[in-house]
């Protein structure tokens, strides 16, 4: 009897349970009353931060119907997507490069360094290179390719370039540590069988490293919809990020049913989209094997 | 030497030991007391560190632990934590100030409580003890003399095509940003209630904007590094920034200037009052509000303040007759209103 | 090796490359060039070179107490992260169960829901568990805020590695534990290195989260930055900042040469 009662405690489905329990549990003890209170304060009808009573999805329906809000949420989902696709483009080469190159501990070094800057300092970083005193344009005139200072800071363009330039070491280094756990082999296997480097990348590689580059897009998407800071400063009068909105609502003008109904709103949508990328990212045949069948 | 004068001498002496001796052994009144409060941050929490912290501790062994962050941020925190409050003195801008009040988490003070609070300007007290003021500011403009050829001399001046592309205002989640609409507004024939004349002149500044920006430090950078030239901006902020060799100058724009004003108010249920009381009551006295003046150039609020000749001029606002000039600002129908000027501005600013 | 192409093509590859990090480290060395300017303003090159900002940042207790909080803090949510998302990560991945699509979204939510937010959440949290602001609500909220990192990084990590593996340890009788720490855990050390660099740098640069869960005298260096930026003018920040790079560069370099040691055992 104690045999089999072993046996079933160590069976597999509790096993995995267990190993899954601590965090689970850790983060909706934690995240309970922030999630509770987000949805209760909602559906509060009034439109300050006190003296709240009742219920309303007045909030909702708003934030779904006005045109400002809607329009805005579909302007930050496009670029949220433009920019995840832009660092996955540009991050995939470069993380492959990282995991089989050389000098790898520089690679990391420089890959990591723009992560560890203070998201303020950062700005005023960006604001002395774009600016029209700035970096950019100063080599450009001294070259001649402009005769007169150019404005690149404040736009949609800017702020897309910037969140792309900030989040891009998360893509790298997740497809830097899927490629790594790549087995050389493989790709010495493709090129014995005389397939030329992009062959290899396509067939090879790329399907292999595909959950890491799901994986650091998902990181980037979530991260780029829900940023307020890096829009609000470099972003000037005209960029309206859904994010801004909710900081708007909830610091500015301390009219937090309609903040929080903005950000539940924001959590479905990224959440939606992080849960359609999970899908793109698993793979449904057997787990491959270490080596090639 | 007489007997008298002996005895005259060694009572002298007695005297000066004997206050000593039980000083000594006397305990500070509030020794071993913390209080906490809402900071801003940089040189202004410097001053307030010099001016009110210091003093404190010596003369009443209060200890002030400055919370770094910002206005909104210890608005949510004191909101949060009513029951154990956060803070025991609470730092607000106009608005924050009206909806700690309405929200209750303020204890209204009285004269008995801070003594200083009668050499406040009448003015700059709109809320009698839920708030007291200690700096007043004002948005004035601000340009760039190597770069401007024509100088704004009122807000509305920042459309001149000259300075396309080189203009920096502060936005509606500004208090200064809302007063200038405001008086962009009435000196174009609307009002609080009517703020179309305003939103019409924003129009016709916007494609001079670089940016409108709700952070301070933003257009402080922008300015100093040449890449506004024309800006609405706190002139204590534009005097910094010429002191460090920036080529601005300040103008008081045609358009009447509006003061904002930063209080300090007790928070209800604060376990540490008396301590609390004396925090205010030194953050709003000459002492202090001299100290800020000079260091940062806001305007003080305490009327016996006599600014030194050489910032004098360059202090805004200050004197009696600057302040009463000062036409009052609505703040109940700003917090009213704003969400849906915001809405506005962001729906035609676009 | 036959399939390296051209010489051409390869000088290309590493000039983009090159061209790459430049562009990705610029607003640090910018930012680095400006800390050395001797006149009080932000600027690019600088015109002087001088340590005296650093100098600043050093004798300004505000900075150096937060920096070494920070340090302490991001430590801590990171060994907590990893502990507690490691094992989550594979159950998530190796248990193909469909309700588990939302247990995954539930620890993907810290970092969606925004910092504002989440902050005052916490904060009503804190208060009602008693801790109020501080460290403990810190390491709370950064915790949570690391986890998601981990977890989705290293389900990538965890689907890469071959079962096959673990089953053939398995069925040589040896028991989970040393399945997980001789087989598992080795091979998915990438992912776990990069989880922690994730997690570490995602905890030592949060600013809008923390200015809600700090104290007076427990505030995080990002914080102090933040509310030092609102008034004060000068390089010292400047300082500051390349100070915190050039120590998270002496990190990161450690931890790369501790993993190497790990590949060498």
């Amino acid at each position: 009897m104690g045999q089999f009662l072993r046996r079933l405690a160590w069976s597999r489905d509790i096993y995995l349970a267990g190993l899954l329990t601590p965090a689970v549990v850790a983060v909706m003890l934690i995240l309970s009353v922030p999630i509770a209170w987000l949805v209760r304060i909602s559906l509060y009808p009034q439109d300050q931060s006190y003296d709240l009573s009742g219920w309303s999805a007045v909030h909702y329906i708003k934030a779904l119907t006005d045109d400002l809000y809607l329009g805005s949420l579909a302007r930050t989902t496009l670029y949220s997507l433009i920019v995840t696709v832009g660092t996955a483009i540009l991050g995939f080469p470069l993380g492959y490069a990282a995991a089989r190159g050389r000098l790898r501990r520089w690679k990391i070094f420089f890959i990591v360094l723009p992560l560890t800057l203070s998201l303020i300092v950062n700005i005023f970083g960006w604001i002395m290179i774009l600016g029209q005193n700035g970096l950019l344009n100063s080599v450009l005139l001294s070259v001649h390719l402009l005769d007169q200072p150019r404005q690149f800071l404040f736009g949609v363009g800017t702020v897309l370039v910037v969140l792309g330039h900030t989040y891009l070491p998360f893509q790298i280094l997740s497809v830097m540590s899927v490629v790594t756990q790549i087995e050389p082999m493989l790709e010495e296997a493709s090129a014995s069988l005389r397939g030329n480097r992009w062959v290899t990348f396509r067939r090879v590689i790329i399907p292999l490293a595909w959950p890491g580059i799901v994986a650091g897009s998902t990181i980037v998407f979530i991260l780029t919809i829900s940023a307020f800071i890096i829009p609000q400063l470099i972003g000037g009068a005209s960029v309206q990020m859904y994010a801004v909105f909710v900081f708007q609502q909830m610091m500015t003008v301390l009219n937090w049913p309609f903040g929080a109904s903005l950000s539940l709103i924001l959590l479905v949508v990224a959440l939606g989209f992080a849960t359609v990328f999970r899908t793109i990212g698993s793979r449904t045949e057997e787990p491959k094997s270490a080596v090639a069948k | 030497m007489s007997l008298f004068r002996i005895g005259i001498y060694l009572a002298a002496i007695c005297a000066l030991a004997l206050p000593q001796g039980s000083a000594f052994a006397q305990q500070k009144e509030f020794e071993g007391t913390k209080i906490v409060v809402n900071g801003f941050g940089g040189n202004l929490d410097d001053v307030l560190v010099e001016s009110v912290s210091k003093p404190l501790k010596d003369q009443y062994g209060i200890t002030v632990e400055i919370v770094p962050g910002s206005v909104a941020s210890a608005y949510a925190k004191a909101m949060t934590s009513r029951s154990n409050p956060a803070f025991d003195v609470l730092i607000t801008d106009d608005i924050t100030l009206r909806a700690a009040t309405k929200a209750g988490l303020i204890e209204e003070v009285s004269a008995a409580d801070v003594p200083n609070m009668t050499q406040l300007y009448p003015n700059f007290v709109p809320l009698g003890g839920y708030g007291l003021p200690f700096f007043a500011s004002v948005c004035a403009l601000a340009y760039n003399k190597e770069h401007v050829k024509t100088p704004p001399q009122a807000l509305s001046d920042l459309a001149n095509p000259e300075l396309k592309g080189r203009v920096g205002i502060f936005n509606l989640e500004s208090v200064g940003g809302v007063v200038s609409l405001i008086s962009l507004a009435e000196a174009n024939g609307g009002s609080i209630q009517n703020l179309d004349p305003g939103f019409a002149k924003l129009k016709e500044i916007a494609p001079n904007l670089a940016t409108a920006t709700s952070s301070p430090v933003e257009m402080y950078n922008l300015l100093q590094r040449g890449e506004i030239w024309a800006s609405w901006f706190w002139s204590g902020r534009v005097n910094a920034l010429i002191d460090q060799g920036a080529p601005l100058a300040i103008v008081v724009p045609k358009e009447k200037l509006r003061g904002n004003l930063d209080f300090v108010s007790l928070v209800k249920g604060t376990k540490s009052r008396g301590a609390a009381l004396k925090f205010m009551n030194q953050i709003t006295s000459a002492q202090a509000s001299l100290a800020i003046a000079r260091s940062v150039y806001f305007g003080p609020t305490n009327q016996t303040v006599t600014l030194p000749s050489g910032i004098e001029k360059r202090v805004l606002p200050y004197g009696a007759e600057m302040i009463a000039s000062m036409p009052p600002v609505d703040w109940d129908a700003v917090v009213a209103k704003r969400a849906s000027w915001i809405e506005r501005w962001n729906r035609e600013m676009r | 090796m036959q399939w390296q192409n051209s010489r051409l093509g390869l000088v290309a590859w590493g000039l983009f490359q090159v061209i790459a990090y430049l562009v990705l480290a610029l607003p640090s060395l910018v930012i680095i060039g400006a800390s050395f300017n001797p006149g009080s303003t932000f600027s690019f090159p600088p015109q002087g070179l001088t340590l005296a900002w650093y100098i600043r940042a050093m004798e300004t207790p505000a900075f150096t107490d937060s920096f070494f909080l920070s340090v302490e803090l991001a430590s801590i949510a990171t060994a907590l992260s990893l502990l507690v998302g490691t094992p989550a990560a594979y159950a998530l991945e190796r248990y193909r169960l469909p309700g588990l699509q939302s247990v995954q979204s539930l620890l993907l939510s810290p970092i969606v829901i925004p910092a504002i937010v989440l902050g005052i959440g916490l904060l009503m949290f804190c208060n009602l568990i008693g801790i109020g602001q501080g460290l403990a609500a810190l390491l709370l909220g950064h915790f949570v805020l690391t986890l998601p990192y981990v977890v989705r990084t290293l389900i990538s990590s965890f689907s890469l590695f071959d079962v096959v593996l673990e089953e053939a340890a398995q069925s040589l009788r040896a028991s989970r534990p040393v399945v997980w720490f001789r087989v598992i855990l080795p091979n998915i050390f990438p992912g776990l290195l990069s989880a922690a660099i994730f997690a570490f740098v995602t905890s030592f640069g949060n600013v809008a989260l923390s200015i809600f869960l700090v104290s007076g005298s427990a505030a995080t260096l990002p914080v102090q930055m933040f509310a030092a930026v609102e008034h004060s003018s000068d390089p010292t920040l400047a300082a500051v900042a390349s100070f915190v790079v050039f120590v998270t560069g002496v990190i990161v370099l450690c931890i790369d040469r501790l993993a190497s040691l790990q590949r060498l055992v």
